[in-house]
């Protein structure tokens, strides 16, 4: 049985995977097929280690978080299975992880933008590694509709200009409304002038 | 001959991830329109790179010009003119990007964040020393704020704002984007964010 290990070292982050080739899919002698570990070595946190569900879990919320992180957005992801969550966390970002074991506590771990882009480049090339024939549980980059963005957008730059001008519209027709004109007392001048006049003219 | 067998069903892997590559990319941009702000998006890219690399724009062309990009990507001018399709030029050329224009600009930049990673990831990470990532970014946003002077419009109330900005998130924002888009995974998630679906 030959068994293989890669490795895709970034920086801050180090993922190292274990398996074998899938001779039955026509794998190659160096191309793993089939996973049996995985471990992700981040700098300052515990070791993380698992199957390649949990793996296909991380990355799909990693993933799914660099591509809206590059359009602006900061929201929260949470994997298919609940096992990984990854939230805006002030500047940094917060990965919390729940363990499939029952009785382990969650590990929550502060990326800043360096480590999050350093574990997102591990992930990038595991994921476009020819040596790995391997179908991920991840979706492909699309772009992203102009209402989706609006929603989302962590820093908003809403236009209340229209707004603004709506307001200082109504303030100032009420106001034009509710001054009382001197309609009446004119009408009132005319119609005696007139009267003195006709009298005058008696 | 086991070996040779093993090589070639390597390349056949290869090319079928290539291929598999390609026609997704293909299926993803299908409905999808260039966004509006994707010519100034690019064209602040490239003067990031500019200010992290003097002479970026050489390193730029000439790996256009291995990659056998098309006559828009070999010479300067012709770069110079892609690049004034940014309305927040002095010398807004008033024209649009085309889709093969963008993927050419995508995998230039793509490259050079690749290139210039080490640097992108100093003015990002919080962990170094704070004095010294002050320091780093007193001279990226100096020499940034000094090039944009340079080309853009300054009379536009935008860019005033980003030279008289202090917090420098908008500098912040354009490195993220960089250090997600480095590689091959890079690449199509900028791509992906300069389009909408329509």
């Amino acid at each position: 049985m030959i068994n293989l290990s890669y490795r895709f070292d970034q920086n801050s982050s180090s993922l190292e995977l274990a398996g074998m080739p899938d001779v039955s899919n026509g794998d190659s002698e160096s191309t793993i097929g089939i996973i049996f570990s995985w471990t992700l070595k981040i700098i300052g946190c515990p070791l993380l280690e698992g199957e390649k569900e949990h793996l296909d879990n991380l990355m799909q919320v990693i993933l799914q978080y660099s591509r809206s992180y590059i359009s602006g957005i900061r929201k929260t992801f949470v994997s298919n299975k609940k096992i990984v969550t990854i939230s805006p966390f002030g500047i940094s970002h917060k990965l919390l992880l729940n363990s499939t074991k029952k009785g382990v506590k969650p590990l929550e771990i502060i990326l800043d933008d360096s480590e999050l882009s350093d574990l997102t480049r591990c992930l990038d090339l595991l994921r476009y590694d020819p040596r790995f024939n391997i179908r991920w549980d991840i979706n492909q980059e699309r772009p992203y509709s102009k209402k989706y963005i609006r929603q989302n957008l962590s820093n908003p730059n809403k236009n209340f200009n229209f707004f603004y001008s709506f307001i200082i519209f109504l303030f100032t027709s009420t106001l034009l409304v509710l001054i009382p004109t001197n309609n009446k007392f004119e009408l009132k001048e005319s119609t005696n002038s007139y009267q003195s006049l006709s009298e005058q003219s008696q | 001959m086991n070996k040779s067998n093993s090589l070639t069903t390597q390349y056949e892997n290869v090319n079928n991830v290539s291929r598999s590559q390609d026609s997704t990319s293909d299926n993803t941009f299908v409905n999808c329109v260039i966004s509006y702000d994707t010519t100034r998006k690019l064209d602040f890219l490239i003067l990031v790179i500019e200010t992290l690399q003097i002479n970026a724009t050489d390193s730029l062309l000439l790996k256009a010009r291995d990659s056998g990009m098309s006559g828009d990507f070999t010479n300067r001018v012709q770069l110079w003119k892609i690049r004034c399709s940014n309305p927040l030029r002095k010398t807004y050329t008033f024209s649009s990007l085309s889709d093969e224009q963008i993927d050419s600009l995508v995998v230039l930049i793509s490259s050079m964040a690749e290139k210039l990673y080490p640097l992108i990831r100093q003015l990002l990470s919080s962990k170094e020393s704070k004095t010294l990532n002050k320091e780093r970014w007193i001279l990226f946003s100096s020499r940034l704020k000094s090039l944009i002077r340079e080309r853009m419009n300054f009379k536009r109330s935008y860019i005033s704002s980003l030279l008289s900005d202090e917090s420098n998130e908008f500098f912040r924002e354009l490195l993220v984007i960089l250090s997600l888009s480095c590689g091959t995974g890079g690449a199509n998630r900028l791509k992906a964010s300069l389009y909408n679906q329509s």
